[in-house]
């Protein structure tokens, strides 16, 4: 990129041979402008065209599009590491921020948009849209429905994730080596009736503050209000983001530790002063936390629940 | 004196315990109250429709039953694919009523079995959670059980279905298990058994049983708690339960072969090597033993490990089964099977659901964990698992959230009585103490959060405050139920209500108007054809022959009428003729704005039938050019020719003229006449919700449907 202001001329007259070169290394080829577009999709093409237009700018806050990414890119990567230069078929995208003419020209308002453009050997004539039928369908699933779409079967090659092979790996020798040097006390900790209640408890308070919800449908770790702020609720009683869990997770904590600490250790304090501010700040805490989850959860039903808890 | 308290106290218990039951009935009874006494949705018209069949025939006949009004025309061997606890237990209420001289009807039964039966499962909540800490807690726990919206939810009056008694079941087969656990008698194993036999019968839930039992020995196990009483608490419940399972027809063999049971069997095998075990360590020398150990663990690894390939590989054990699989790896529905991904109950659960359905149980429950923890005895283990893994289960799939409702209540019960314990206390004496506990930093702050030491409140006024905080968020939470129930639990989903502009209510009763159109205009044996939403309330309350229905079971069926819905009427008619169809019942929401109509599913019809016939039904014919969802002037032309459509929108615009405008989909309908060769309008109910067509017959003459229309029509029929 850096070189565009030093070659222009080059630049605009990419040829088809430049653009279709920089799906080397298996990612899907980046378009950069109209000309650029209109060379790609140059009738008579050789090549089936995957065309995605999309818009990954924050500005425009297009979450589909983000989703979609990874998707896409991992379908041009199966393809291109078993066909080598594309073989008929080529996957390229352009982005909203750099190249808006092609945007108003084929008139596109909804993004992520897929247009499928047939080659000379296609088995149809006419071009194709699809749009997948939710953003965060798993890649297998859109192979497959493109495939049945153009008759070439895609397939998804999920390359190892060396990273976390890696970290596993690392987890696994911590484990064991922490195990050989704690042998010794390796009973006392497996059979710590407190270190169970810690992991019971936890494993309870992650389950019921939707962390299997986070795990299933990847959603975002938080929001945006669509000013460039946060938002770290979601609208909605079926939609949360991750941070939002954690916040939960960290409320009924606070919540359950109020409860246990007045009937153990505010309930068994020898002093009657010290005693009466213990259980009143833990009371404090009870309560202003609970006000506190109504009223979040009062605003994400939309107005329609009718309690609330003072000071909220 | 003493004898007196007590005495006493057991009619204060007695009192409030019916108190909770009283309240448990009135909180599910919003839908009748509202409504009338009527059946709720889908599922429950087939139990009813199945439990009006047991009663009029017999036991014997109704286990036999071939239901040849269905799944025309292939029917349903009804009897055998359906579990019959629901069925049977009203039958055998509405026996003994009418034994007692009361002539109640069946559909009364049917409708207050689940109010009935809940206050039931509150008194079995009450058992088990005095058995975790005391009646107190008992008391709490059924007071929650009785108002909890996790469990409302499946259980107003109205929804006839298995959850309905199951529940109750659940509960009360715990408390006997916990019961035989504690005591260790064959006699409560064996109860706990003639329950699980009754819960097996029921719901096909059962499951959760046969996996929560053994687990929770397993667990006692690796504690180094097993003892004779579980040893005879689980071989008296597992070799007489499973036994007792198997009569079920339903069920089968399934309790050996399947491996949602194997974890059952595994631990069955484990307590009597364990009691063999035992046994040799008292009868042979200590490195004998050790031999002995050693030698029997490695060939049991090895023979059994050997076995369980085996016996999978040649298909003897069930692999395992879709279903079951994607609780643990949850991204295999998403992959491979898109049918149970799309299903809403089985969605997983997001933090604001818990909290809906459950309210402050939810951050209750982790500090009863914790109190139950502190004393840690054989049952509060179960109470501790079971927690974890329905919180886990209910994250994965939103309708478990029933079967975590009912231990949330426990845990919380036992939380609140904890905690309320020593501000409760009437008694003002100050208890002897023992001195601040010394030694390392580790023993000091376990003995912070221990809950032997004597606890005691000195100002009266910290008691009343504590006390009146927690009565206050209590309250709320039945302030919290309560709205929850009425808004939310309480639709029969049948009847339909909204609000006119001054604010009274208007009632839609289109369903049951189009259904007694149907009983009472056609002919008994007309077939009628709808999506398979609606098949079982055909059969419940119009009393006509459907061809598919709920009962999902064969998906070639259904494609083939998602085919001749979404083909033209060339192609839908011959499909119409060979299934024999008379009628077609088809929902529209376009008039009145409703939101589950026919056009709304449309998609799924289209996408079923494709996987069937990919050649000549392709979802993106279905689509405008530019790839939306259309039913205007720009609908794609296969849109607009398949049977759906034209009977959806079929004189739409007469009705409305130039402002023919879709107020579901918010876009106009073009007033070109819609021309229908193959079907005749007969009935279209007061909202428009429910138009009726009738196939006509092939032409006498036989000309084609449609030179037998442009000849009717005065057209001349050109050569």
């Amino acid at each position: 990129m850096k070189l565009s202001w030093l070659l222009p001329v080059a630049v605009a007259a990419a040829s088809l041979e430049e653009i279709l070169s920089r799906s080397k290394g298996g990612q899907p080829i980046e378009i950069f402008s109209d000309d650029e577009v209109k060379t790609i999709l140059a009738e008579p093409r050789e090549d089936t065209v995957i065309f995605v237009f999309t818009a990954l700018d924050p500005s425009i806050n297009c979450e589909p599009c983000r989703m979609f990414k990874p998707t896409f890119e991992l379908l041009a990567k199966s393809w291109y590491t078993k066909h080598s230069g594309g073989l008929g078929l080529q996957f390229a995208f352009t982005d909203f921020k750099n190249n808006r003419e092609t945007f108003q020209r084929l008139q596109i308002l909804q993004a992520p948009l897929i247009k499928i453009y047939p080659g000379k050997r296609a088995a149809f004539s006419e071009e194709i849209q699809y749009t997948p039928t939710s953003a965060h369908m798993p890649a297998e699933y859109v192979a497959k429905e493109i495939s049945q779409l153009i008759g070439i079967e895609l397939k998804i090659n999920r390359p190892t994730d060396w990273a976390t092979v890696f970290l596993k790996l690392s987890i696994g020798l911590l484990v064991l080596t922490s195990v050989y040097f704690t042998a010794r006390h390796i009973r006392t900790i497996i059979f710590n009736k407190f270190i169970w209640t810690i992991i019971s408890i936890f494993l309870y308070l992650t389950f019921v503050s939707g962390s299997m919800f986070n795990n299933i449908r990847h959603v975002p770790y938080v929001g945006g209000d669509g000013h460039g702020n946060p938002a770290y609720f979601a609208n909605g009683l079926s939609m949360q983001f991750a941070v939002e869990s954690q916040i939960v997770t960290l409320l009924y904590g606070a919540l359950a530790f109020a409860v246990i600490a007045l009937a153990t250790r505010a309930a068994t304090n020898k002093n009657p002063s010290v005693q009466a501010v213990t259980v009143f700040s833990w009371l404090f805490v009870l309560y202003t936390v609970n006000a506190y989850l109504v009223s979040v959860f009062s605003s994400k039903q939309g107005g329609g629940y009718p309690f609330h808890l003072p000071p909220w | 004196m003493e004898k007196e308290t007590k005495r006493v106290f057991d009619v204060f218990r007695a009192v409030i315990l019916l108190v909770v039951g009283m309240t448990a009935i009135a909180a599910r009874l919003f839908s009748v109250v509202r409504f009338e006494s009527i059946i709720h949705e889908f599922d429950p018209w087939f139990n009813f429709r199945a439990t009006k069949y047991l009663v009029a025939n017999g036991y014997y006949k109704f286990l036999n039953w071939f239901d040849d009004r269905t799944w025309y025309p292939l029917g349903r061997v009804t009897g055998g694919t359906l579990y019959p606890g629901l069925m049977v237990t009203s039958g055998l209420l509405h026996t003994i009523f009418r034994w007692l001289s009361f002539p109640v009807d069946i559909r009364n039964i049917c409708v207050m079995l689940a109010p009935g039966f809940s206050a039931l499962t509150a008194i079995a909540t009450y058992l088990l959670a005095s058995e975790m800490k005391n009646s107190t807690a008992g008391l709490y726990a059924a007071a929650f059980m009785g108002i909890a919206p996790g469990y409302i939810s499946r259980s107003v009056a109205g929804s006839y279905d298995n959850e309905a008694i199951a529940i109750f079941l659940l509960m009360f087969t715990f408390y006997l298990w916990i019961k035989s656990v504690k005591v260790g008698s064959v006699f409560y194993g064996t109860m706990t058994a003639l329950f699980y036999f009754y819960m097996v019968a029921a719901w096909g839930g059962y499951a959760f049983i046969t996996n929560m039992i053994p687990l929770h020995v397993f667990v006692l196990c690796l504690m180094g708690r097993f003892s004779h009483r579980i040893y005879i608490a689980y071989s008296s419940w597992y070799a007489l339960g499973t036994l007792a399972s198997m009569q079920i027809p339903f069920v089968g063999f399934l309790p050996i072969r399947s491996s949602e049971h194997m974890a059952a069997l595994g631990v069955f095998g484990l307590v009597q090597l364990l009691a063999f075990g035992m046994y040799m360590r008292s009868m042979i020398s200590s490195t004998n033993f050790r031999y002995l150990l050693f030698a029997t663990v490695g060939v049991i690894l090895i023979v059994g490990f050997a076995g369980i390939v085996l016996l999978t590989i040649s298909g003897v054990i069930a692999p395992w089964g879709g279903r079951f699989y994607s609780f643990w790896d949850t991204n295999y529905a998403r992959i491979h099977i898109p049918i149970i991904a799309s299903v809403a109950e089985h969605q997983p659960t997001a933090w604001p659901m818990f909290f809906f359905d459950t309210h402050m149980l939810v951050w209750l429950a982790p500090a009863g964990m914790f109190f139950l923890f502190s004393e840690l005895r054989d049952e509060h283990v179960f109470v501790i698992v079971y927690a974890v893994l329905g919180s886990y289960f209910a994250g994965v799939m939103v309708r478990l959230m029933l079967t975590l409702t009912p231990i949330l209540c426990v845990a919380g019960a036992v939380a609140v009585t904890t905690v309320l314990e020593p501000y409760l206390n009437g008694d003002m004496t100050e208890p002897a103490r023992a001195p601040e506990p010394k030694g390392s930093f580790y023993k000091r702050f376990s003995r912070i959060l221990d809950l032997s030491a004597p606890r005691y409140i000195y100002q009266k006024g910290i008691r009343l405050l504590t006390s009146m905080v927690i009565g206050y968020m209590l309250l709320h939470f039945v302030f919290h139920c309560t709205w929850v129930t009425q808004n939310a639990y309480s639709s029969p989903s049948v009847v339909l209500a909204s609000a006119r502009p001054d604010g009274s209510t208007f009632l839609i009763d289109d369903y049951r108007e189009a259904y007694y159109w149907l009983r009472q205009n056609t002919d008994y044996n007309a077939k009628v054809m709808s999506w398979w939403d609606y098949g079982y309330q055909i059969g419940g309350m119009a009393d006509r022959t459907t061809l598919v229905d709920n009962n999902t079971w064969n998906n070639t069926h259904i494609a083939t009428v998602g085919k001749a819905m979404s083909s033209s009427e060339e192609v839908a008619y011959p499909i119409l003729l060979q299934h024999d169809v008379d009628y077609i019942l088809v929902v529209f929401g376009g008039l009145i704005g409703y939101s589950g109509d026919d056009i709304n599913k449309f998609l799924w019809m289209v996408r079923i039938s494709s996987g069937i016939w990919p050649d000549e039904i392709q979802e993106k014919n279905y689509f405008t050019p530019r790839g939306e969802y259309k039913v205007d002037a720009e609908a794609s032309p296969a849109m607009r020719n398949s049977l759906m459509y034209k009977m959806s929108y079929y004189r739409f615009a007469d009705l409305l003229g130039r402002n023919a405008i879709d107020r579901q989909r918010q876009q106009l309908i073009p007033n070109t006449p819609i021309v229908l060769d193959t079907l005749e309008e007969v009935f279209t109910s007061e909202n428009w919700m429910i138009r009726i067509y009738q196939v006509k017959k092939p032409d006498v003459f036989g000309r084609t449907p449609k030179e037998a229309r442009q000849w009717k029509s005065g057209i001349k029929r050109t050569a």
